[in-house]
C-alpha cells in the first residue's frame, strides 16, 4: 500500500492520491487507503476532500470542477492526442469540465479507457519490451540492465535521465 | 607646571593619567552629553564578528527569503472577475444633460434615411448625436450590442453619432423593409473605425422600426470551442446546444415588446409538446429552458417569423473572420469541423450567401473584426470584390497560386454587398466633439483648428483614436 512518510495536508492527500503513478485498482487499494488513516492523526479528517462532490472516472475519483481533458491526461499513457480523440469521439468540447458531463457518457468514457492499454498494463508492457531485449542479451537490454544510456549517447556527464530510467524494473 | 590640555603651544607631553581621564571625559560627553549614569559610561557593545569559516563545520549560505504573504482577503467567487471584465456602464451622472439632442425615434430614422452624403436635402441629421431612447436601450444591452470599448460610461446617456454611412445603412434598410427584400451585407474597415458602431446604429432603428432583431455579438465564441456541441441526427450539421438557448433567451428577452404580440401560427414538429395559441415571446422562453430543444425551437421560431404578415428581421454578426474556415471542435472522426457545419453558423451563411430569403423582408449584416482577429483571405477578398462590383470597377481575381482560400467562405459571402467604413469626415468630427463639449466630458474649445488637429491626429477620422485622443488621453 502506498503512505507517504509524513501526514500531508488533507489537500496534499487529495492530490498524491488522485496522481498516485500507477493508479489504483478500483475497490482494493483505493478504497483500502481512504476510509483508514494510516498515520492516526488528529484534526482534519483524512477523507475530507470526499465531501466535494466527484466524478468516479476508471476508479479515480475527479472534482467535478476540473476540465475533463486534463483528467484524462492525469491517466499513464493518455496524452493531448488521445485525449483529444477520446473527447471527439464523444462530442465533448475541450473546456467541458468532469462534472458538466452526462453520467452515461462518463460510463462510456470509463469503458472505452478500459479497452486502452494505460495505466498498469501499459507499465507491463514496458516492462516486458525491456526484459525482451535483456533476455536475448542485446546491446540495448544490456545497457538498460546497466542503467546506462542506450542509443550511443556519451557517458562523461549527463546520464541522470539513464541512470533515473534506465533499468529492467522499469516503473514506467 | 603641569601641562594643560588645551594648552597645544606647549611642547610638554602630558602625563598618562591626564590622557586616560581626558579621553574618558571625552567619550562621555559623545554618547550622553546630558547623562552621567554609569550604563552610558560602560564600554560600547562589541560589534557582532563575521560566522567564522571553521572547517568542517556548514555554515547556512541560504538567504532568509520573506515568506509570500497569505491572501488575506477573500478570493473573488467564480465568473465575478469576467462579470466585472464584461460590465456595461451606460451612464455617467457627473456628465451633462445634452440639451437638445433628438431620440432616435421612428421619424427621426426616416429622416436619417433621407439624408443625403452633404446633409443638404435632408434634415440635416448627419454630424450630429441622437439618443437613443431607453427601451431601445435595454433591447440593445440585452442582444450585448454594446462594447466595454465604446466608452459609453463617459456620458449622462447613450448617443450616437450619425454618419454619412449611417444614412446609407438606414436607407438600405427602410428600402429593404418597403420591398420586403433581403439586404445582404459585410461591414468593414480599419481598426476603430466604427464597424460595431454601425451594426448598433442598423439595430437601433430595426428596434425603433418594430423590426425583430437576432444579434451574435462574438462569432468567435461559436467557433473556438469553448460551447458544448452535439451532431444533428440525420445530417452532417451540428447544433451548439448551450448557446442556441441563451441566444433564444436573449432574442425572446430584445424584442419581447414585439413577440409578445406575435402568436404562433403553425404547428411544429417538436420534441416536447407545447401549449396552443402561445406567443412566440413565450415559445422563445420555452426553447432557452432546455439546451437539448433549443435548436428544434429556433428552428420553429424562424418558420414561424418567416409567415406572411410578420415584421421584418435583422440578422446581425459580429467577428465575421471567425466563422469563415474550421472551427475548433472536431467530430467523432477526430477531424476538425468546418464553421460552416455548425447550423446556428450555417444559417448565417446560408442567409447572407442569398441562398435563403426573409420572407418578410429585412437584412443579413456581418461585420468584421480587425483586432486580433483570424485572416480569412476568402472574406477579405469578397469584401474586395463586393466594393469593386459596386463601383463598376474591374473584379480582382483570386491570387492562382494561394492555396488559403476557403470555398465555402467564398460561396457563401460572393453575393453579399460591402461596406467600407473609414474615418469620420471634419464635419461629423466637429459634430461629435461637440457633443462631448456639451456633455462637459470634453473641456476645450471646439472650433475650426481643433477639429482639424484631432481629425489629423487620428489618421484621418478614426473615430475611436478622436475619442482616445480627445477624451482618454488627456494630459
Amino acid at each position: 500500500m502506498f503512505v507517504p512518510e509524513k501526514c500531508p495536508s488533507a489537500d496534499h492527500v487529495a492530490i498524491l492520491y488522485m496522481r498516485r503513478p500507477g493508479g489504483f485498482i478500483p475497490g482494493e487499494e483505493f478504497g483500502a487507503t481512504t476510509t483508514s488513516n494510516p498515520w492516526n492523526c488528529p484534526g482534519d479528517s483524512y477523507d475530507s476532500f470526499h465531501t466535494a462532490t466527484m466524478v468516479f472516472l476508471l476508479g479515480i475519483n475527479f472534482p467535478e470542477h476540473r476540465l475533463l481533458k486534463h483528467s484524462l491526461e492525469t491517466f499513464y499513457g493518455i496524452g493531448t492526442q488521445h485525449s483529444t480523440r477520446i473527447l471527439a469521439k464523444f462530442s465533448i468540447f475541450q473546456r467541458a469540465t468532469v462534472g458538466s458531463i452526462h453520467p452515461k457518457t462518463i460510463t462510456a468514457i470509463t469503458a472505452e479507457l478500459s479497452n486502452m492499454t494505460i495505466e498498469t498494463d501499459l507499465r507491463k508492457k514496458v516492462r516486458e519490451n525491456i526484459a525482451r531485449l535483456k533476455d536475448m542479451g542485446s546491446y540495448r537490454g544490456r545497457r538498460h540492465a546497466m542503467g546506462l544510456p542506450v542509443r550511443g549517447q556519451r557517458t562523461r556527464s549527463q546520464i541522470l535521465t539513464a541512470r533515473k530510467l534506465n533499468r529492467t524494473d522499469r516503473f514506467g | 607646571m603641569a601641562a594643560s590640555i588645551n594648552c597645544w603651544k606647549c611642547l610638554s607631553r602630558p602625563s598618562i593619567a591626564v590622557i586616560q581621564l581626558s579621553s574618558r571625559v571625552a567619550r562621555v560627553a559623545a554618547s550622553a552629553p546630558f547623562s552621567s549614569t554609569s550604563t552610558n559610561l560602560a564600554l560600547p557593545a562589541p560589534t557582532r564578528k563575521a560566522a567564522s569559516t571553521t572547517k568542517g563545520v556548514k555554515t547556512n549560505l541560504k538567504i532568509n527569503k520573506k515568506p509570500r504573504p497569505k491572501e488575506s482577503r477573500k478570493p473573488p467567487a467564480t465568473g465575478e472577475r469576467k462579470a466585472l471584465r464584461k460590465r456595461i456602464v451606460l451612464s455617467n451622472t457627473n456628465a451633462l444633460e445634452v440639451a437638445g439632442m433628438e431620440d432616435l425615434s421612428p421619424e427621426i430614422v426616416d429622416a436619417i434615411a433621407k439624408d443625403t452624403a452633404e446633409g443638404e436635402a435632408g434634415s440635416g441629421l448627419v454630424g450630429k448625436v441622437v439618443g437613443l431612447p431607453g427601451a431601445t436601450v435595454d433591447s440593445l444591452r440585452a442582444i450585448e450590442a454594446f462594447k466595454t470599448t465604446q466608452g459609453w460610461g463617459l456620458f449622462r446617456r447613450p448617443g450616437t453619432l450619425i454618419r454619412k454611412e449611417t444614412a446609407d445603412l438606414t436607407r438600405a434598410l427602410l428600402a429593404a423593409q418597403k420591398e420586403k427584400s433581403t439586404l445582404t451585407l459585410m461591414l468593414d474597415g480599419a481598426k476603430g473605425t466604427g464597424k460595431s458602431m454601425m451594426l448598433l446604429q442598423a439595430q437601433a432603428s430595426a428596434f425603433a422600426k418594430s423590426w425583430i432583431v437576432l444579434h451574435i455579438p462574438e462569432a468567435q465564441e461559436l467557433s473556438n470551442g469553448v460551447n458544448d456541441y452535439a451532431p444533428i441526427p440525420g445530417s452532417d450539421l451540428w447544433a451548439q446546444p448551450t448557446y442556441t438557448a441563451e441566444w433564444l433567451a436573449k432574442i425572446g428577452k430584445a424584442n419581447n415588446e414585439i413577440l409578445k404580440t406575435l402568436k404562433m401560427k403553425n404547428t411544429h414538429n417538436l420534441p416536447v409538446p407545447i401549449e396552443k395559441d402561445i406567443t412566440l415571446a413565450r415559445f422563445c422562453e420555452l426553447g432557452s429552458r432546455d439546451p437539448d430543444i433549443a435548436w428544434s425551437f429556433f428552428q420553429a421560431f424562424w418558420t414561424e417569423l418567416n409567415l406572411p404578415g410578420r415584421p421584418p428581421v435583422l440578422l446581425t454578426l459580429d467577428g465575421m473572420s471567425y466563422i469563415m474556415g474550421m472551427s475548433e471542435y472536431r467530430d467523432t472522426d477526430n477531424k476538425f469541423i468546418h464553421c460552416h457545419n455548425l447550423a446556428l453558423v450555417k444559417h448565417f451563411a446560408d442567409h447572407i450567401s442569398g441562398t435563403s430569403k426573409l420572407a418578410n423582408g429585412g437584412a443579413i449584416i456581418g461585420s468584421t473584426s480587425r483586432s486580433h482577429n483570424p485572416i480569412s483571405l476568402s472574406m477579405d477578398l469578397a469584401i474586395y470584390q463586393a466594393l469593386q462590383r459596386q463601383a463598376k470597377q474591374e473584379i480582382t481575381q483570386k491570387d492562382p497560386f494561394e492555396k488559403k482560400y476557403d470555398e465555402r467562405a467564398t460561396k457563401a459571402l460572393q453575393n453579399a454587398s460591402a461596406m467600407m467604413i473609414g474615418g469620420l469626415t471634419k464635419k461629423e468630427s466637429r459634430g461629435l466633439m461637440e457633443y462631448w463639449a456639451a456633455s462637459g466630458v470634453l473641456r476645450q474649445r471646439v472650433d475650426e483648428q481643433t477639429v482639424a488637429e484631432r481629425w489629423a491626429l487620428a489618421g484621418h477620422g478614426v473615430a475611436a483614436e478622436i475619442q482616445r485622443g480627445a477624451l482618454r488621453m488627456r494630459i
